[in-house]
């Protein structure tokens, strides 16, 4: 009965828990290694992304390519937007924010 | 006066009958009628025992036929993705563990612990989910790495859900919520039917069982 009930319990929890690793593993696997990751702040309502790099293709490449791909294949992503673009001392540095599903439910 | 008289000598031959009668009405009523009801609800008491007399004899049935260390394996590896009380040195030794698990080295880590006596640690075991154990954990380790971190946590007993991450440079902080859950005692002991658990549960428990040893 102890056991039974325990069960019961550990699938509510698995199945109400949210997967918030597994959102930020997923779109920090998805940048490519030449781009170098400044910070991450994430939450169950968004994930702040900044990402460095010196070259501008691979820029172009990341926002035509492979961010609308992300969000695509993440439901859980509602808007993806560009918070800052700057150039420091010959590196470019962008600031991503992915705002969530949880962000409207506030 | 006289017109009693007359009516009793009338039918004086009656009266006892008719007393009888009344007696006999009021038996039926006041007396066997109400035996006849407790007897039917005693038939029911009856039939309600001898219904649970059989569920119990199913339930130990059910409790010989198990196998007690198979029993024993599983109920562990419940206790131990869902404890029943708060164990700071399981989350703590869970934490190391997930860190070498993503190639990451836990700093710090703080603890939430709450209630440990009195009002504030009465946590019943009905609650419709579990509650949870704050922890705020310090992890070093190459970013990308660091995400694997809160994967592998996600993987590990005792359950945790990471609310929150904040990561820059090759440090990141994660706020990570550890479920416990207390035996409700007192609802157990309420149930005479017990069953064996259900081959998708047990698969289920194997399951999480072999995600926790990766």
């Amino acid at each position: 009965l102890v056991t039974s009930e325990r069960v019961t319990a550990i699938k509510n929890v698995i199945s109400k828990r949210s997967e918030l690793s597994q959102f930020v593993s997923g779109v920090l696997a998805s940048i490519p290694e030449v781009f170098s990751i400044e910070s991450v702040n994430a939450s169950l309502e968004s994930l702040a992304l900044s990402v460095s790099s010196d070259s501008l293709s691979e820029f172009d490449n990341l926002l035509s390519d492979i961010i609308p791909k992300v969000g695509k294949k993440t439901p859980i992503i509602k808007t993806i937007e560009i918070s800052s673009f700057t150039q420091h001392e010959g590196a470019y540095t962008l600031g991503l924010n992915f705002m969530t599903a949880a962000t409207d439910q506030k | 006066m006289r017109k009693y008289e007359n009516f009793y000598l009338k039918y004086k031959r009656l009266l006892l009958p008719v007393l009888f009668a009344a007696l006999a009405v009021f038996m039926v009523f006041f007396v066997i009628f109400p035996q006849i009801s407790s007897i039917s609800n005693l038939s029911n008491d009856i039939s309600a025992a001898s219904e649970r007399v059989q569920t119990l004899k199913v339930s130990l049935d059910t409790i010989a036929s198990q196998n007690e260390a198979e029993l024993d394996s599983k109920l562990s590896t419940a206790t131990d993705a869902l404890p029943t009380v708060k164990d700071i040195s399981r989350i703590f030794s869970t934490l190391n563990s997930a860190a070498a698990a993503s190639n990451t080295s836990l700093r710090e880590f703080s603890l939430e612990v709450g209630g440990v006596h009195g009002k504030a640690a009465e946590v019943t075991g009905d609650l419709p989910t579990a509650p949870s154990m704050s922890v705020v954990a310090r992890v070093e380790g190459d970013i990308r790495s660091l995400s694997e971190f809160g994967m592998a946590l996600s993987r590990k007993f005792p359950l945790s859900e990471v609310s929150k991450i904040d990561g820059s440079g090759d440090t990141a902080s994660f706020q990570i919520a550890f479920f416990y859950k207390p035996v409700n005692m007192s609802m157990i002991a309420e149930k005479d039917n017990v069953s064996a658990l259900s081959p998708a549960d047990s698969e289920f428990l194997n399951k999480i069982n072999l995600e926790n040893n990766k």
